[in-house]
């Protein structure tokens, strides 16, 4: 049995608007009329998902090279976390 | 022309007919037909200094406070709230026609003024910088913008913050303020020039009474103005004031759920509560004595940081 490789984009038709105040920014998605508060890097993860569809995997990859991380099991899980939350929010859905 | 100048049998006349009364109150044009004389008398009180406008002004808000036909005009009178039309709430009491009257101008407001995002906050003014002061219905939002109204501030609104969105100014609709309960003994206590209208018992909020809005507040009626200061207050008897500073974001969060109409308004609200957001000093207050929480705001003001 073989796991299905989702491949995340940001909600089509969306247009979302940061604002950064210190350790925490406000989201504001234009398509939902919903505001989202989260920290810098959730925030910084969201805006990469913005400039390009990404797997998990090549996701991590990018963030730790953004941040200089190590590209580990424990950054595996918070990305893969931070995707979940995304997805539950409505700002990301799965790219066919 | 000022609606005292009317005088009140042409008030009576002009209110019984057709066209009705045009009322200037600032952000909006109400016209209101009545022909129920104690609630035009309150009304000639209470609205006293407010400009009335020829009748053919266009009227933002159509209203009509009249008995509802059949038994009840005579037996134990009601009087009913008729707006485009529409009966949008059950009959009051005759007795309670002119806070019949105020609630269903604040509904109407409420439901129709998308073109201004509307914060449920009241809102003084001093020096030219508005001091907002959003709540919950019991946290004594009315009561401290009354005081600061009689000490010295320009009253711009006791329910409604509402915002302009080409320039992010608030427009006044100083209208009177409704005061309950206990709140009504304070501010006659404290304020020996406060004006009110009549007690108005066992209503659905308790016992009622209208304080007057400051003559020169109505005559700024239409002076908009930029905002300095977001204080969310809270009375709470027998404590020490407290004035704690809130983070920004915490304070779109608050104000986005205390406006009437920020999702409604997408990215404009957005916006209008981001730049406010980002340009006032905004604290979380906790007061229980006017002699405390009168200064502090005026220092607070006057700090400028």
């Amino acid at each position: 049995m073989s796991t299905k490789i989702i491949t995340w984009q940001v909600i089509q038709g969306s247009d979302l608007l940061f604002v950064n105040w210190g350790s925490e920014v406000i989201v504001y998605n234009s398509l939902s009329g919903e505001t989202h508060q989260m920290d810098v890097f959730s925030a910084t993860v969201l805006e990469q998902l913005m400039s390009n569809n990404y797997i998990e995997e090549a996701l991590l990859r990018d963030i730790c090279r953004l941040y200089s991380l190590d590209n580990n099991s424990e950054n595996q899980q918070l990305i893969a976390l931070i995707i979940n939350n995304f997805d539950q929010l409505g700002l990301i859905e799965p790219c066919y | 022309m000022k609606l005292r100048q009317l005088g009140s049998g042409n008030l009576v006349k002009q209110a019984a007919s057709k066209e009705g009364v045009c009322l200037d109150i600032g952000a909006f044009c109400v016209r209101v037909k009545s022909n129920e004389i104690v609630f035009l008398e309150t009304l000639a009180f209470l609205y006293q200094d407010f400009p009335i406008l020829p009748s053919d002004t266009f009227a933002d808000f159509h209203i009509v406070i009249k008995r509802p036909k059949g038994v009840r005009r005579y037996l134990k009178p009601q009087v009913i709230f008729v707006t485009d039309g529409q009966q949008p709430f059950e009959p009051f009491p005759l007795s309670h026609a002119f806070p019949l009257f105020e609630w269903g101008l604040n509904w109407c407001i409420a439901r129709r003024s998308h073109q201004y995002l509307m914060l449920h906050a009241a809102v003084v003014e001093k020096n030219g910088k508005a001091l907002i002061l959003p709540a919950l219905p019991g946290s004594g939002k009315s009561t401290l913008s009354a005081a600061l109204a009689m000490n010295g501030w320009r009253f711009l609104s006791d329910e409604f913050t509402m915002i302009r969105p080409q320039d992010g100014k608030i427009l006044p609709i100083p209208r009177p303020t409704p005061l309950k309960n206990a709140s009504i003994q304070v501010i006659k206590d404290t304020f020996l020039n406060a004006e009110m209208g009549p007690l108005f018992p066992k209503t659905r909020k308790g016992t009622v009474a209208h304080l007057r809005p400051p003559k020169q507040s109505v005559e700024q009626l239409k002076e908009a103005v930029l905002p300095e200061l977001l204080i969310f207050p809270k009375f709470q008897a027998n404590t020490e004031i407290q004035l704690n500073l809130l983070n920004k974001p915490y304070v779109v969060f608050k104000l986005a759920s205390n406006a009437f109409n920020y999702e409604l308004m997408g990215r404009t609200g957005f916006e209008l509560v981001k730049n406010m957001t980002s340009s006032c000093r905004c604290y979380n207050l906790t007061y229980s004595r006017f002699d405390q929480v009168l200064p502090l705001l005026d220092d607070l003001l006057m700090q400028n940081v």
